[in-house]
């Protein structure tokens, strides 16, 4: 007789022992963990929802077509529109905002030769078919590389 | 009917058919994760060393001051055999050029998450906050993530780092955060903003679910030399590098 209590005591303790671990566990695991693997399914969604800044050159010929087309078909075709111009997915919705971060606008940069030379400034450390200038040799009067050069139609 | 009128009209008709196809493209809801695998490819000898990825990445991400999920490295050999490898503020703004050394030969490395296939930082992490999605990207769950630093440790890379308390995206802070390959904009069928604005074109990401990106992918493994990253750790990393020296690691 006094077994058979024992054994039903301890029966008691280990079903309420689970069902207070499961109820812990219910609380404590975030909803969508372990559906793909171990970690939060939604954590996946959250990350690919976030908002872009950086758009597409393609989105700019809707309003741009002029420069566009001088672009596509010059030196600087492969160079994105945004890699001068800065990070304008914003711009696109409302063209009233300007670029996002100051990295990119021209006033980052203290004279328009100096964003040009960001690139093309000579360097043993670039590729060797790459057009770069030494401006010492290539300037003899220091003066704006756009009175020459377009860059949409640099050459 | 004049030129410019025909090529206003045609401009139009180019942008109704461009714009609906980036509506599509902006769809998040039809993206199967079994359907993509992206890779990485640097080309260093088409890198010029402008910092123009650093800078996208900085402004798409939120990044904050000296922390990068990508920066770039200049290695220098001089003619006495010495290597100098330098990345000021990796590389932002630039490198100031090289003066009075004899340089016997030199390049830039861009560097980012390798996005292992066997990634480290995953295996380490406690409470299953850093990940492997299925599309082949490691990215971190900032609600999840308790900072313990142990993936920074793991990483042989050096590509993690702690989000700064004052960092602008109030989510991250005090959390790992590193390079998840723009995958906001996978996720919408556009580049990393890296990729986006490389003027070079030294920066490449190929979806291996799409057979042309694939067939341009081979074509690139086949006509160069790749190499990956400290290969011996085993990391078996997916940012491919053409052109570089086995001192680059």
């Amino acid at each position: 007789m006094t077994m058979r209590r024992v054994d039903a005591t301890i029966l008691f303790f280990y079903i309420l022992g689970l069902i207070v671990f499961l109820i812990i566990r219910a609380y404590a695991v975030p909803p969508s963990f372990g559906e793909v693997g171990w970690y939060r399914a939604d954590a996946v969604n959250e990350i690919a929802n976030k908002s872009i800044k950086f758009s597409d050159s393609k989105m700019c010929f809707g309003c741009h077509y002029e420069e566009y087309t001088i672009w596509e078909i010059n030196e600087h075709r492969n160079v994105s529109c945004q890699s001068c111009h800065g990070a304008l997915a914003k711009h696109i919705e409302n063209p009233e905002i300007k670029a996002e971060g100051d990295y990119f606008s021209l006033k980052y940069y203290k004279t328009d030769r100096e964003f040009c030379l960001s690139c093309h400034q000579s360097d043993v450390s670039k590729p060797k078919n790459f057009p770069q200038v030494s401006v010492s040799e290539h300037q003899k009067v220091l003066s704006s590389c756009m009175n020459c050069h377009d860059p949409h139609n640099p050459i | 009917m004049k030129r410019r009128d025909v090529l206003k009209m045609s401009a139009l008709v180019l942008t109704g058919a461009v714009g609906a196809e980036f509506v599509k493209a902006l769809n998040l809801e039809k993206y199967d994760a079994n359907q993509h695998y992206y890779v990485f490819v640097v080309d260093v000898t088409k890198c010029i060393g402008c910092g123009r990825c650093v800078k996208a990445c900085k402004v798409e991400n939120d990044v904050p001051d000296n922390h990068y999920r990508t920066w770039v490295e200049r290695y220098v050999w001089l003619e006495n055999g010495e290597l100098k490898i330098e990345s000021p503020k990796g590389g932002i703004n630039g490198f100031p050029p090289i003066k009075d050394e004899n340089v016997m030969k030199s390049y830039f490395v861009p560097k980012l998450c390798n996005h292992c296939e066997n990634p480290p930082c995953v295996q380490v992490c406690p409470v299953g906050a850093t990940f492997k999605t299925p599309d082949g990207v490691v990215l971190v769950d900032p609600k999840y993530c308790i900072g313990c630093r142990y993936c920074i440790q793991a990483c042989p890379y050096g590509a993690r780092y702690i989000y700064p308390e004052d960092g602008k995206d109030a989510v991250r802070r005090n959390t790992a955060d590193k390079c998840t390959f723009c995958y906001h904009r996978l996720r919408r069928g556009l580049k990393p903003a890296c990729v986006e604005v490389c003027p070079t074109k030294a920066r490449m990401l190929y979806d291996l679910g799409n057979p042309d990106e694939k067939a341009k992918f081979l074509e690139i493994v086949s006509n160069n030399n790749v190499a990956v990253l400290k290969p011996e750790m085993n990391t078996k990393p997916k940012v491919f590098y053409i052109g570089i020296d086995s001192e680059v690691r």
